[in-house]
């Protein structure tokens, strides 16, 4: 009876809401509007936790450095650093999260319940199907990596020389910072539809894109610093070791001969006085570094690569899943 | 029928139509026509290939050889998405979507849809449009999705086991339904079924295949009036003479009485009891013996007369006159 009381109206009440959203694109956010919007939910929470880290970063950061390094260094320890950490390790997860939650469920879980069937036998082709769900989630996870990034970015940046120690080229900020989560997480995402594609089932997809996403963790450090010529700088041995300009990183130590032969770092380790080095035929200690300046080319020509691989991969996703049932 | 170009009077027509998946042929040689308007059963045991052959004329599976045309165009022609609507057996829905959100799919991807259709549908089986899909019993999810279906107005339903899964009282209402729909739209329907009861009394038209093969094709009423049950005492071993002279379908022999299935030719001579068969008896009787003949009336087969490169054997071809005589 209350059903019978209910139904016309549900009927009127469900006709209100404009249409913004029609066809495809409609389908697609209704369908996906809880991974949609629980990620849309968590990239704010993240931006305004990360930009109020931010205006406590600054606060302590003015006066610490009117006082001298020291001061610096002791007011970045505690508990700043943790703080950052956790920043850090909440940036690392955003790729994971495009593949295993937004990236390997999109397709699979269509398969796996058979709405693939149910979607395609309407008046849609496949491939625009497909084309709709892949260009929404992939808008989605670009969008929030986007946001996130540039909340972190402008968190890490006023602190650079001081959080990790002012080493940006390792993964926890060349990876968290700037273009690069933005092209990590549409790789993510990617890799996560593809094998959900092809492997038809939700559980193992999103297994095995979290087995891709730790061995892009273990693999891809190489591939940060690969394109890049670092800088040198040489001085003679008698003024010791150059010093690392504001901001560098650290990538390699050498000592040179007269010849301008390398040897390694260790030739002199052994020498107390210049002049027992020179004896070696040792003349020179070479610094190799990566400037700061240079820290925005690496990560662009970095997150280009990663980009070029993800949409190589929602290509193929999208050939692939044309051309099986015509 | 419905149409006057020629092109359209089909709404199916396949020409060697075969599909070979990895190891398995599921469907071969497959040649058959549909004429639009009619209501035909697809029959056979289970893994003949009704499934297949359905998925196929709905653009799920892609056919491997031959060729497959839906009311004239080839099925692979997007331009005939929205004349075909399939509602595949296990009727996947999103279980997330209310009843109207469903109808709403319906409403957004499909250019003729028909709302009130739907509606009237749903309604009838007083269905609150507010309720989930996941929290619907069988029957009433076979009523959203064949709403769906019916709100797509397509020129041809293809339905996968619809009553599969019903219990006897929702079967009889959704087939009511969908008799009911696809007489006012002129739909033309093609369901799969194993239930020979749904089929003898839902359909006009019938295609039976086993082995992924055509087996009998054609008008109900003219496939049965082809056949002949003989029954009469026989004491010799093997089939006699005088129903030899005859196709047989099947023959069996219990104890002194000998029953077979016949396509005669001529009258029946001899002291043998003729009744004309039901549906039923037909259909058992082709499935039990694969080795008979297979039989197309000539609104069924495709060999018309300006392509007779595209006929089926021989002998297919003689039975066929047989039937037209």
């Amino acid at each position: 009876m209350s059903t019978a009381v209910r139904d016309p109206l549900a009927a009127q009440t469900g006709k209100q809401p404009p249409r913004i959203l029609r066809g495809l694109p409609w389908l697609v956010w209704r369908q996906h509007r809880t991974a949609f919007v629980a990620c849309l939910l968590l990239t704010a929470a993240g931006c305004v936790h990360m930009l109020w880290q931010r205006h406590v970063t600054l606060g302590w950061l003015g006066p610490a450095r009117t006082h001298g390094p020291l001061k610096l260094v002791e007011a970045s320890g505690q508990p700043y650093a943790e703080a950052f950490r956790n920043g850090t390790w909440m940036m690392s997860l955003v790729p994971v999260v495009a593949g295993v939650l937004l990236g390997a469920p999109l397709i699979s879980g269509d398969r796996e319940r058979g709405t693939v069937q149910l979607v395609t036998t309407q008046s849609v082709t496949r491939g625009r199907w497909l084309a709709v769900k892949l260009g929404t989630a992939a808008l989605i996870a670009v969008v929030c990596a986007a946001a996130l990034s540039a909340a972190f970015t402008s968190w890490w940046e006023p602190a650079h020389d001081l959080f990790n120690a002012g080493d940006w080229s390792a993964g926890d900020i060349f990876d968290n910072t700037g273009p690069v989560p933005v092209a990590l997480a549409l790789l993510h995402f990617a890799v996560g539809a593809a094998l959900g594609m092809l492997l038809r089932r939700t559980v193992p997809a999103m297994v095995l894109t979290l087995g891709f996403s730790f061995a892009w963790e273990v693999l891809a450090g190489p591939l940060r610093r690969v394109f890049t010529e670092p800088r040198v700088l040489v001085n003679p041995v008698e003024e010791g070791q150059p010093g690392l300009p504001e901001g560098a990183v650290r990538f390699d130590n050498w000592t040179v001969d007269a010849h301008g032969g390398l040897h390694g770092f260790g030739e002199c380790f052994n020498a107390r006085t210049p002049a027992e080095c020179r004896a070696k035929g040792i003349v020179a200690e070479r610094l190799e570094y990566f400037g700061y300046d240079q820290m925005p080319g690496m990560q662009w020509t970095y997150a280009a690569l990663v980009l070029a691989a993800a949409l190589a991969i929602l290509a193929l996703t999208l050939w692939w899943g044309r051309r099986r049932p015509l | 029928m419905t149409s006057a170009d020629g092109a359209s009077r089909w709404a199916v027509e396949a020409r060697g139509l075969g599909k070979c998946f990895r190891r398995r042929r599921a469907v071969q040689d497959f040649s058959v026509r549909i004429p639009a308007g009619a209501v035909c059963g697809l029959v056979g045991p289970n893994g003949a290939g009704k499934s297949t052959l359905l998925g196929m004329a709905a653009r799920i599976i892609r056919p491997t050889e031959g060729s497959l045309r839906i009311f004239g165009s080839p099925v692979d022609d997007p331009a005939g998405l929205a004349d075909t609507a399939f509602l595949a057996q296990d009727k996947p829905l999103f279980p997330q979507f209310t009843v109207e959100e469903t109808l709403r799919l319906g409403r957004e991807l499909n250019p003729r849809w028909d709302q009130e259709a739907a509606e009237r549908i749903v309604r009838s089986g007083k269905l609150p449009l507010g309720a989930r899909v996941g929290s619907l019993s069988g029957g009433q999810r076979a009523r959203v999705a064949l709403a769906l279906a019916f709100g797509k107005r397509p020129r041809l339903l293809l339905l996968d086991e619809p009553m599969a899964e019903l219990d006897p009282l929702a079967a009889h209402e959704i087939g009511g339904l969908l008799l009911a729909e696809a007489a006012e739209q002129g739909t033309t329907v093609v369901m799969s079924s194993h239930r020979l009861a749904d089929v003898a009394t839902m359909c006009d038209h019938l295609v039976a295949v086993a082995g992924g093969r055509v087996r009998l094709a054609g008008e109900t009423d003219e496939l049965l009036a082809a056949h002949r049950l003989v029954t009469g005492v026989h004491l010799t071993e093997g089939v006699p003479a005088e129903i030899a002279r005859h196709t047989v379908v099947e023959s069996r022999t219990t104890g002194r009485q000998l029953t077979a299935l016949i396509r005669p030719h001529g009258p029946v001579e001899g002291d043998w009891k003729t009744v004309e068969p039901s549906l039923e008896e037909v259909l058992l009787g082709y499935m039990r013996s694969p080795a008979a003949p297979p039989l197309l009336t000539a609104a069924a087969r495709v060999d018309g007369p300006h392509d007779q490169e595209a006929a089926g054997s021989h002998g297919q071809e003689q039975e066929d006159e047989e039937v037209t005589a």
